[in-house]
């Protein structure tokens, strides 16, 4: 037995916030070793998702089977409800929708790249859900910093005016907002300042299409930073249309770029899955032990073990909480697991009086902001709205739905040529990712009958949504009517109990259907007590000292806001702190040593 | 059966290995039969005439029971559905920072 490796910090996941954290502690000179459970990823990404058939946010990676992620394709709908096959198991009345990626860089590997900070009313308490221990101007330099590291390309002004964000006197963002698409511009022709109303509002809300921060290279600001500029890592976005998942030209920010900054202190291990996370019987966790295999070995595997004065669990809110399940720690709140948080997702399609050339450029450039906010929110979840460049896909599919519709129809020739035409130009889809507030009842918990290859137990999801959420939904359905019919637009939304649709169900008599926006949280969310959350304002743990819960999962509500930039902000913010208690441990241990010493 | 001229499918650099792909699926004979009639008569001939037209538009074989698959990058790459509306396959082409501001310019279907 070889006495095991010693780092000053292990991170367990090369993800967002783990390469995040490994960073900001590599730089303070720190020695960490980052274990990542899946492969480094695949260098053919681009090629493997244009010859994969179904072109979901897995597509692009090379199946692992060892370490297997959850996938859109996994669930199925129908009369009877639905089903889940794959990796989740899932228990709940309506199923847990989104997929995320085991494979070094994590989901950040294929996300959409869209960066809107939270809102200062997002952090408040509004009657349901978990209260934040922080606030906007707690988090306000570390979204900052965030900014910085991603890259983000916005319009400060219209940030400020469109969104009510308050951002530091002469801030600029690094980059100047990316172009909207003609969509959006045809949109905001019909939309801006018009009104329509809310069923559970007393009076009208204005509408205004307004410029979404983003995670992709435009050029660069000469203001920002006092006038020192901003240089860009990758190419400038040329509007490949597939940022999600695969952008070809890397103008988009990844996890992997921050890994490319690791100073030579910081270590990466792939093919490396933690099971357990060890402690003393202080308290303190030790280090982690973990499974180091290689691709298509069945399983075989060697165990490794690895001790560091501080752990930093970083896996996604799944995982962590399923390690820590697997563990058995820091679930002195009993809180582990439960809180299960994600953007349940609204969408409705339609058609266009004229075309605007979908499927160019990125996924969304612009959103509708007003329903994120105001009393609307103590009543039914609020929402916003993205404005979804890329036709009908995620709400039904590529066009080889089109296609195979024609067909079915006997409709080939110039007709066939002519009809696609007509019909694809057209196509856009509004986009509702709706707030869920936290229920412990939403959970992960471990599976003893269905372990993973390597004998570990899989997770179990069980997931619902409240009628909060559910009236969210229905305002946001009655918001779209009135926005199809300002753009004088063929609205061809319908929900169905059908194999495609596994998130339908009723409310009120009327059908819906969501999907899911890949935003999975509040597994280990963070309180201002240790009696009834997992972790303190800073992600560590109440019950183990030098253990930090790092990623969405800590948050205990999500906002309306695609959540990276918040999970990286927080990460930062939380690396400060273990920078300075790896410092005063470290000076008590000189300090100790001194004093111990003959004179 | 495409609605694209003959040019406009060789430009695509497809039409050979299209051809190749239908004759190793397809076989010889039924592609025969299909090339004798415009309008495909029966319901064997139905298929795989859809089962061509599907792959010129969005470079995915699927036939009868056979797993669909994506024939190869071009064939996905020339997709003739994205060219309807004077798009391209997303992850294809990258036409430029900020070109999808402008209005689409779509060219009309040969008449």
């Amino acid at each position: 037995m070889t006495t095991p490796a010693r780092y000053d910090v292990v991170v367990v996941g090369g993800g967002f916030a783990g390469s995040l954290v490994a960073r900001a502690l590599g730089d303070g000179g720190w020695r960490v070793l980052v274990l990542e459970a899946g492969t480094d990823g695949a260098e053919d990404a681009t090629h493997t998702f244009q010859t994969t058939v179904a072109k979901t946010p897995t597509s692009a990676l090379r199946a692992n089977a060892l370490v297997p992620s959850p996938d859109v394709l996994d669930l199925a709908g129908g009369p009877g409800g639905y089903t889940a096959t794959g990796y989740l198991r899932q228990t709940g009345p309506l199923p847990y929708s989104s997929p995320y990626l085991r494979v070094n860089g994590g989901s950040g590997t294929a996300w959409t790249g869209l960066v809107p900070r939270m809102h200062p009313d997002d952090f408040g308490y509004h009657g349901v859900g978990r209260r934040w221990p922080l606030g906007y101007d707690d988090l306000e330099p570390y979204y900052r910093a965030a900014e910085r590291e991603i890259g983000v390309a916005a319009d400060v002004d219209e940030q400020r005016e469109g969104v009510g964000l308050p951002f530091p006197d002469g801030y600029v963002f690094p980059m100047h907002g990316l172009p909207r698409t003609y969509l959006d511009d045809v949109l905001a022709e019909a939309l801006d300042d018009r009104e329509v109303s809310d069923p559970y509002l007393g009076g009208p809300t204005s509408l205004r299409v307004v410029g979404t921060p983003q995670a992709r290279n435009a050029p660069p600001n000469r203001a920002y930073d006092g006038g020192r500029g901003f240089r860009p890592a990758g190419h400038r976005c040329a509007g490949y249309a597939s940022c999600m998942p695969v952008c070809p030209e890397g103008a988009k920010y990844t996890p992997r770029r921050t890994q490319a900054r690791w100073p030579s202190t910081v270590t990466l291990r792939t093919r490396a899955v933690v099971h357990r996370v060890a402690r003393d019987e202080h308290g303190r966790v030790t280090g982690v032990a973990f499974r180091s295999y290689e691709p298509g070995s069945a399983g075989r595997h060697t165990v490794e073990e690895v001790t560091a004065d501080l752990v930093v669990l970083a896996a996604h809110a799944v995982e962590n909480a399923r390690l820590l399940l697997m563990s058995g720690l820091a679930d002195g709140s009993g809180q582990v697991g439960r809180n299960l948080m994600d953007h349940p997702a609204l969408l409705t399609w339609g058609l266009t009086a004229a075309p605007t050339g979908p499927y160019r450029g990125p996924g969304s450039t612009t959103g509708i902001e007003g329903f994120r906010f105001g009393p609307g929110r103590r009543v039914r979840a609020p929402f916003r709205i993205e404005i979804g460049n890329w036709g009908w896909v995620w709400a039904l599919g590529p066009p080889d739905r089109d296609v195979d519709e024609l067909l079915a129809q006997n409709v080939f020739g110039t007709d066939l040529r002519r009809r696609l035409g007509e019909r694809v130009g057209r196509q856009f889809a509004l986009q509702f990712e709706i707030e869920q507030e936290a229920d412990p009842a939403n959970r992960v918990t471990l599976d003893p009958d269905r372990r993973d290859a390597f004998g570990d137990p899989r997770p179990v999801l069980h997931y619902d949504l409240s009628d909060y959420v559910k009236r969210g939904m229905a305002a946001a359905k009655r918001v779209s009517d009135q926005i199809f019919a300002l753009l004088g637009a063929e609205d061809h939304t319908a929900y169905r109990p059908e194999p495609g649709m596994p998130g339908y169900f009723e409310f009120d008599g009327t059908p819906y259907a969501y999907r899911g926006a890949g935003h999975g949280a509040g597994t280990h969310l963070m309180g201002a007590s240790a009696a009834d959350s997992v972790v303190d304002a800073w992600q560590r743990s109440w019950d183990h000292p030098n253990l930090y819960l790092v990623g969405c999962g800590s948050m205990p509500s999500l906002g309306t806001s695609n959540p990276s930039l918040t999970m990286a902000a927080l990460a930062l913010r939380s690396a400060e702190h273990m920078d300075r208690e790896l410092r005063a441990a470290r000076r008590l241990t000189v300090t100790d040593v001194k004093e111990n010493a003959p004179s | 059966m495409t609605g694209f001229t003959p040019a406009e499918l060789l430009a695509t650099g497809f039409a050979e290995h299209c051809h190749a792909v239908v004759l190793e699926r397809a076989g010889a004979s039924r592609l025969g039969a299909l090339s004798a009639v415009t309008v495909p008569p029966d319901p064997d001939a139905l298929d795989l005439a859809r089962a061509i037209a599907r792959v010129w538009y969005t470079g995915v074989w699927s036939a009868g029971d056979e797993a669909p698959f994506v024939v190869s990058r071009r064939a996905y790459a020339e997709g003739l559905v994205w060219k309807t509306f004077g798009g391209a396959p997303p992850g294809t082409v990258g036409p430029g920072f900020g070109s999808w501001a402008a209005a689409p310019r779509v060219r009309a279907a040969a008449a």
